[in-house]
């Protein structure tokens, strides 16, 4: 019992991670109605651009972890926004009117762009943070076997904090009004007078923030990475996105808490239950889960079912 | 003049020269082992590119884990041929069966899912068998090594009886069966002038390996028919062409037999190894292997790609073909005309995968070691590309599309750190470019060769007037550049030239300046640069602009029907903002 | 001076022409509808009109600014907003939250944007009841009231209604050419596009004919609805 509360609570932290990542995905498929391939080597960019950050210019503010970090966050969530603007500029804005397989090269082609600058700025290494960031922490104890650390309820806290943000931008703001009505019809909405290029810019500088910022967190969770932590995580935040249905942000949460769950308990439990080497088959889970849910519900668990438009 | 020059030369013409260039080129001075090896790596990949352009471009759907079924074949093939001993290409059909089965296992249940599930699902799909075989699954599979040690092919002694009649029975049967429209004449009195010229004269001059050459000769006469027939050529001028190959074939054998000979022996010993004989459902035949040497498997990769044209070729025509067609453009239309749409697009998915498990054979045998990583997700992307950047649904497209995904970044290895500013290297690249720009400002030629030569000019002049080639780098990204900035400028200024011209002659004046110490400086940045570190990047970008330049790919499929065009061009009509 | 005018407009679709040099004009304050049957380019007019296409020759002027090179949004802004064909509404927004999306153009002008939301509340009572329902799950009816109360909200000069009386049974689509008439005598300048012309003619000043992309007939919609040609070709009389 003690160990299955530990590994819910990793597992939760991990899932939280897999929701914010997500989000990026299901708020550009909402708009563009388009995978966002680059989307995960975003995110591994905010783990290098924290890296780099807090490895030189404010190396010396390590002390005062919390300001360091708190000054990373936001020029990497700004970093990673900007990059976000751009690519869709670049790479997907000319493609809108072009049918559906182009964007999808186009967005395979900007991950190979972000992914291969990445491996020649850290040169193919594993990196690693600062040691010690957030250390400090208190730890909390809930019984004598089960520990929560400060990181992970701060890890948690924030993924909660950024999640129900969000979903309050959406739901109550105006611009984020604008935004769901841009994902059912982008020429209706114009006749409102919304100007649809910058809601989808607006979307993709918040998506790829939020992706960054993730990256940054991960790396102070983790310690370590290297510049293909974007494509696996990437690519399973994105299906998390769409086992929960893609387009909607409970969905995005979700499934991420649900793979994030999955994953944990799998290569927890796994030997138990006959399979030995849980921990080499943990990618796949997150595949096996996607087919299985999908062939159950074809548009995730808490997607609509909309009659195809070919 | 002109009009009398497009009347003689035919488009089936320069089909049969890039035929001749094709079967020729293992033999051009600058193919060497390693471009060998190449042009059979690329071979393999139009293989694949033509079974996943049946999926992709045909049905119109989406199939991101093709590397999956790829893979399926060539562990098929290696299982097969280490554990059992089976003869490599003997396995073709049971790896097309494994891997088309696995399609409509896997393809079943997840056809009904929208286009960006499906698209999902397949890269899962892919992950999951890539991490199935990386973890040694069913214990068969040699875990993240591989498997060592797959046969390499062996065919029979080819001059050696029955063979050679086998193969004339085959060739005469396709003959018969090609020209069955054609007429009584091409179709039995072509069959036995192809027989006669096939067993003349190895007869009459008793070499038996000049039937290699009739072997060539008889399969050549078929494909040059076929050709012919396409484009319309009358019966008699078939005939009459099928009647000169024949001849001229004999006049070779008989004029060159002895050195013919000692030229075909030799080159056997060079490219295969001949085993003792081995008795096959009671015939005797003697096998030859294949050494290691690229050029033999050119050849067994071009038989298999002309195979699989010219049977996409008759698909696309059939009535699956058009079932394809339909469920592509409109699928509830294509229901409603009662077509099966789950079972047209399970076609699709087993007669691609099935394809692209004999693709995996082919690779299997030519580099006998198979392991996960040749079949992970960028081999996915990589055939994905090949179809949708040639141009989804065309096969030259296919061609084009693995000269850039495949046989370009190899050649990429060859590029040395200097070559962007060795010899004339920089003016070709500035030629490139300023066409490319001149070709995108066509509506205001005039203006923008003007600017042409404002730009050349302050890329030509520093470099040259210093005798620091490598500033030429500089002056790349100067062209670029400027060729992106010029169109933004001139939607806010009325007459942008004399801007421009400024900019450039300012270009100009502080390369000049700076020059002397900046020339050396570039030289010793580009020397440290590895051009293969960035390969992926470059591909990467390359992806990108392909897309934002030519959406519907380089050599876009010719869309059949008038409605059709129709449609696309209504759903690309122009919005506003 | 005309508060809309087309000066030989023609659009293209690839490269058929589905508009040939059309010229129309919408006089301040007055309803001037525009009729014709299926196909006739009804719709098309209104799209190129709104920015949603270009056309490739001609002009269009709103209120003294050209409009025809301005993105749709921007359109808008200039007091020009459409109710479009088949209503489009955004069905999983609140009926709240589509009439706020009408008033977009208005940002954060809260006060005028009360306003008009009352106006539209009183003009369509049923609405007012709805607020947090689902634009989806409203009936036909409610959603065509819906789709003119949400272009109402950006205060604008010139409505154009495309269709309103589609799919609608008799006695709503009375009731809906009914606001109309209201709508206009707010002052609100209405461009109405209708199949059912007999309907149209009689609320409009002023009338136009469209037939396979060009403007076969126009005039005061009294002389209109007794012109042969109309009566026979649409209003189903021998």
């Amino acid at each position: 019992m003690e160990t299955f509360l530990q590994q819910l609570i990793n597992g939760l932290t991990i899932g939280g991670f897999y929701a914010v990542v997500a989000l990026g995905y299901t708020m550009v498929y909402g708009v563009l109605k388009l995978i966002n391939f680059a989307h995960g080597d975003m995110f591994m960019w905010g783990t290098l651009a924290g890296w780099g950050l807090l490895t030189t210019v404010l190396a010396g503010l390590t002390d005062m972890d919390l300001v360091a970090i708190l000054v990373t966050a936001v020029l990497v969530m700004a970093f990673i926004g900007m990059m976000g603007m751009t690519i869709e500029r670049v790479a997907y804005r000319p493609l809108r009117s072009a049918g559906r397989l182009s964007p999808i090269i186009s967005a395979l082609g900007a991950a190979f762009a972000l992914q291969s600058v990445a491996r020649n700025v850290s040169h193919a290494r594993w990196r690693t943070y600062p040691q010690g960031l957030l250390k400090g922490l208190p730890t909390l104890r809930l019984t004598d076997e089960v520990a929560v650390s400060g990181l992970q309820i701060l890890m948690l806290v924030i993924c909660a904090a950024i999640m129900i943000g969000l979903y309050l931008f959406v739901q109550r703001t105006r611009v984020g009004t604008a935004m769901r009505a841009v994902s059912l019809d982008h020429n209706v909405s114009r006749l409102m007078g919304i100007n649809v290029n910058r809601i989808i810019s607006i979307v993709f500088f918040i998506g790829p923030a939020l992706g960054g910022l993730a990256g940054l967190l991960i790396g102070i969770y983790y310690g370590s990475f290297n510049f293909t932590l974007g494509w696996v995580f990437g690519l399973k935040a994105f299906i998390a996105a769409i086992l929960g249905g893609i387009g909607n942000i409970p969905g995005a949460v979700l499934g991420g808490f649900i793979l994030g769950i999955s994953e944990t308990m799998v290569v927890a439990y796994g030997p138990d239950i006959g399979l030995a080497n849980a921990s080499a088959w943990k990618d796949a889970i997150a595949y096996v889960l996607l087919i299985a849910i999908l062939i159950a519900r074809p548009t995730g668990i808490l997607g609509e079912t909309v009659a195809e438009k070919v | 003049m002109n009009q009398s020059l497009t009347r003689l030369v035919r488009p089936w013409m320069w089909q049969l020269l890039l035929v001749l260039l094709v079967l020729a080129l293992p033999a051009m001075p600058f193919m060497d082992r390693s471009r060998t090896s190449l042009a059979v790596l690329a071979g393999i990949y139009v293989m694949l590119g033509l079974s996943l352009n049946l999926i992709v471009g045909y049905a119109g759907l989406f199939q991101l884990g093709h590397a999956a079924f790829f893979g399926l074949g060539a562990y098929t093939a290696a299982i097969l041929s280490i554990e059992r001993n089976i003869t490599i290409l003997a396995t073709i059909p049971i790896a097309a069966l494994v891997a088309g089965g696995a399609a409509i296992l896997i393809s079943k249940p997840i056809l009904h899912l929208r286009g960006d599930y499906l698209c999902i699902v397949t890269i899962a799909f892919g992950e999951i068998f890539r991490i199935g075989v990386t973890n040694n699954a069913f214990g068969i599979t040699g875990g993240a090594n591989g498997l060592f040690g797959a046969g390499r092919p062996e065919l029979p002694l080819p001059w050696l009886e029955p063979v050679p009649a086998l193969v004339l029975a085959l060739v005469l049967a396709l003959h018969v069966f090609l020209a069955r429209k054609s007429g009584y004449l091409l179709r039995w009195g072509g069959a036995v002038v192809i027989a006669a010229g096939y067993y003349l004269p190895p007869l009459a001059l008793d070499h038996k390996p000049l039937f290699l050459i009739s072997i060539v000769m008889a399969v050549g006469v078929v494909v040059l028919g076929a050709v012919l027939r396409d484009h319309k050529v009358s019966a008699r001028g078939q005939m009459l062409a099928l009647v000169a190959v024949v001849i001229v074939c004999g006049l070779i054998m008989a004029a060159g037999a002895d050195s013919l000979v000692t030229e075909i022996e030799g080159n056997l010993d060079k490219y295969f190894r001949v085993e003792d004989p081995v008795k096959v459902l009671g015939v005797e035949l003697t096998p030859v292997v294949f050494k290691r040497d690229a050029r033999p498997y050119y050849y067994l990769v071009l038989a298999f790609i002309l195979v699989t044209v010219i049977g996409m070729r008759r698909l696309q025509y059939s009535r699956l073909g058009r079932a394809w067609l339909y469920v592509r453009e409109d699928q509830l239309a294509a229901e409603a005309m009662g077509i099966d749409t789950t079972q047209v697009k399970l076609a699709a998915f087993a007669i691609g995968s099935a394809a692209a498990g004999v693709a995996g054979v082919l690779y299997a045998s030519r580099f006998t070691v198979v392991a996960p990583e040749s079949f992970n997700f960028l081999q996915s992307v990589i055939m994905f590309c090949i179809v949708v950047l040639g141009g989804s649904g065309s096969i030259p497209g296919i061609l084009v599309g693995t000269l850039g995904m495949v046989v370009l970044p190899e050649l990429l290895r060859d590029v040395g750190p200097t070559f962007l500013y060795k010899g004339i290297n920089p003016v070709v690249i500035l030629a490139v470019l300023l066409g490319g720009y001149l070709y995108g400002a066509r509506h205001r030629l005039s203006g923008a060769t003007v600017e042409s030569g404002a730009i050349a000019g302050a890329f030509v002049l520093p470099p040259l007037l210093l005798g620091e080639p490598a500033l030429s780098v500089i002056g790349m990204l100067m062209v670029l550049v400027a060729i992106i900035a010029i169109p933004l400028v001139r939607r806010r200024l009325d007459n942008a030239l004399p801007w421009v011209a400024g900019a450039m002659a300012l270009y100009a004046v502080v390369m000049l300046v700076i020059g002397k110490g900046l020339g050396p400086a570039v030289e010793r940045e580009i020397s440290a640069f590895r051009i293969m570190d960035w390969r992926d990047g470059l591909m990467g970008v390359a992806m990108v602009v392909m897309m934002v330049l030519r959406p519907a790919g380089i050599i876009p499929e010719r869309r059949r029907g008038i409605v059709v065009s129709a449609v696309a061009e209504a759903n690309a009509s122009p919005q506003a903002t | 001076m005309a508060l809309l005018e087309l000066r030989n407009v023609s659009t293209y679709y690839g490269n058929i022409r589905t508009l040939k040099d059309i010229s129309l004009q919408v006089e301040a304050g007055q309803i001037v509808t525009l009729i014709g049957a299926n196909g006739a380019g009804k719709t098309t007019t209104l799209r190129t009109i709104s920015g949603l296409l270009r056309p490739r020759t001609g002009e269009i002027i709103f209120d003294g600014t050209p409009i025809h090179l301005l993105p749709a949004h921007q359109i808008v802004y200039l007091g020009l907003t459409q109710a479009p064909e088949g209503r489009q509404i955004f069905p999983t927004l609140t009926v709240q939250e589509n009439l706020n999306m009408g008033a977009y153009s208005l940002g954060n002008n809260r006060a005028s944007i009360e306003a008009n939301r009352s106006r539209v509340y009183d003009l369509f009572p049923r609405l007012a009841g709805r607020k947090r329902q689902l634009g989806g799950t409203l009936s036909g009816g409610e959603q065509q009231m819906l789709s003119i109360g949400r272009a109402l909200m950006a205060s604008p000069k010139l409505l154009m209604l495309d269709e309103p009386s589609l799919g609608l049974a008799p006695l709503l689509v009375k009731a809906i050419f009914e606001t109309i008439q209201a709508i206009n005598e707010q002052g609100v300048t209405v461009l109405l596009v209708e199949q059912n012309a007999r309907a149209a003619l009689r609320l409009a000043d002023y009338g136009y004919v469209l037939e396979t992309g060009t403007l076969a007939l126009e005039g005061p919609a009294s002389e209109l609805l007794h012109a042969p040609r109309v009566r026979q070709a649409y209003l189903g009389e021998a």
